[in-house]
């Protein structure tokens, strides 16, 4: 996928997790990790199927640190990364 | 108090629960039960004994009753007059003398419908504050939000989501499309794998058996890093089936036992923030995972085999359809129902059980009673007869193997708990 942003995936990423969570997006605070905003193992796994249907990449076979997880910011960082 | 006549529908996994409960109907504890244990920081004062004792006099009708079938064939609890919940206490000499009593309780029946009973066991400067769960009214981390509900003092828990309100006999497309995904998923299974599973018709009736593993708080803390070093974030579920994988698949070698191993790893689906109105009734499901054992495997193999799947199974909805389809298996007897739950995947519903209940919904204090610990004790159905459960409390991390008594040698069951704490320990 070409010019793939940190801030298009971190959208996509606030929509997915208010779906996830039930929260509305709007609440979401992206400087929180993950867990912070409510994502547990069975919701982390539904956001990996989401980002292989949405943006054509397998998370899973990747490595992927705390640090990646530790605020929305950083994990849409991450996905930006590994998709260009 | 007043009796309720209402009608608690049941769902297609507390109908699986009933199958279990049918299972266990010869053992000594006549049903499918299970323990959750509080480890008290203080000895629990005769005043909070009273509390609990006035607390559990209060409990809706719904805490005692028996399933019966609707006109229609929909499965239905019925409330019965006001629960007596049988409240005991015995001594004990220190720690050491915990686990059999633990064990003798287990093993002993729930008083006539009642779905709960409390022992206080009490030792030297602290105690163990015992709850005795019927799987028919309670999953386990309903039975911890039940017990939040008991310390917090809710008055109202019949609001709690007592059951279904109707019978769920519409949406007969999604049920039938649902049981579609479910069947084509035991028929894969079953055409490429052969499961191992130890032999368990002679456990009908024997007592079951628990060993117990309890982490403190730093080596749960080593454990949870080296989960997220080698599994990845919001792994450590699958780490954990890892380690049971590789113990449980030494220990068939040794036995010279063939065939892969299938893990139903118990999925709870509450979903986000535990709702603390699903506290009755089952809110669970399983994902299927399968361990081929081929060739020699070390857990870094395991995991990403399971991690894998738990990604196609959760992309496939396999829990949640299995969740949907299982309104469908109501109108099956419970003797049918117990056979086809035991039998799912050819001679065998797995090889071996595995759950893990993360992040407790109890806070550290029970009625001001300080708790070091709590874990959870389910008392394995005849089939396959041997369990591996874990779950967290306050940043410690707890495994219980379940087992009915007969399935392993006393030796042998020493051996694999001591391989998986050594796995937990490294």
């Amino acid at each position: 996928m070409e010019n793939l942003t940190a801030d298009q995936v971190k959208a996509w990423l606030l929509e997915e997790i208010s779906a996830i969570t039930g929260t509305d997006a709007k609440l979401i605070d992206p400087s929180l990790s993950l867990s912070q905003n409510g994502i547990s193992s069975m919701g982390f796994v539904e956001l990996l199927i989401g980002i292989s249907r949405e943006f054509k990449i397998e998370l899973l076979n990747s490595e992927i640190s705390p640090s990646d997880v530790a605020s929305v910011n950083a994990f849409a960082a991450k996905i930006a990364r590994t998709g260009s | 108090m007043l009796v309720s006549r209402r009608k608690h529908y049941l769902n297609g996994i507390d109908w699986v629960a009933a199958a279990l409960n049918y299972q266990c109907r010869l053992t000594p504890a006549r049903g499918n039960n299970f323990l959750i244990v509080l480890e008290l920081g203080t000895p629990f004062s005769s005043a909070k004994t009273k509390r609990l004792q006035d607390a559990c006099n209060d409990l809706p009708p719904l805490l005692n009753g028996r399933i019966r079938r609707a006109w229609h064939l929909a499965p239905y609890w019925q409330s019965g007059p006001g629960p007596e919940v049988l409240f005991s206490e015995c001594p004990a000499e220190d720690n050491s003398g915990v686990v059999p009593i633990l064990q003798e309780f287990a093993n002993e029946p729930l008083p006539n419908s009642t779905g709960i009973e409390i022992k206080l066991i009490s030792c030297k400067g602290s105690g163990y504050l015992i709850f005795k769960f019927s799987h028919l009214l309670f999953d386990g981390r309903g039975a911890e939000l039940f017990l939040r509900a008991i310390d917090e003092g809710h008055s109202d828990l019949m609001a709690m989501h007592p059951g279904l309100p109707h019978p769920e006999l519409n949406n007969w497309t999604k049920q039938f499309q649902a049981g579609k995904i479910v069947h084509r998923k035991r028929l894969a299974i079953l055409e490429k794998y052969k499961i191992a599973a130890l032999p368990s018709g002679h456990l009908t009736a024997m007592p079951a058996r628990f060993r117990i593993i309890q982490l403190d708080s730093a080596s749960s803390a080593d454990i949870q890093k080296k989960s997220e070093r080698e599994a990845g974030p919001f792994m450590f579920g699958i780490y954990l089936a890892s380690i049971v994988c590789l113990c449980f698949d030494h220990f068939l070698n040794l036995r010279s036992s063939k065939g892969d191993m299938l893990l139903p790893m118990s999925v709870d689906l509450r979903g986000f923030g535990v709702p603390s109105n699903t506290v009755f009734f089952n809110q669970w499901s399983f994902s299927p995972l399968i361990a081929e054992r081929d060739e020699h495997r070390e857990l870094a193999d395991w995991i990403v085999k399971l991690k894998m799947q738990m990604m196609s199974n959760a992309a496939e909805k396999i829990p949640q359809s299995l969740r949907t389809a299982s309104l469908l298996s109501r109108i099956l007897p419970l003797p049918i129902m117990s056979l086809f739950a035991k039998n799912i995947f050819g001679q065998t519903a797995g090889s071996i059980m595995f759950s893990f209940v993360s992040g407790s919904s109890l806070p550290p204090a029970f009625i001001g009673t300080p708790l070091l610990n709590m874990y959870h004790l389910p008392l394995m159905p005849p089939h396959p007869g041997i369990g591996v459960f874990f779950n967290s409390f306050e940043n410690r991390i707890n495994a219980v193997i379940s087992y009915r008594k007969g399935i392993l040698s006393e030796d042998e069951i020493d051996e694999f708990t001591h391989s998986i704490e050594k796995c937990m320990r490294q």
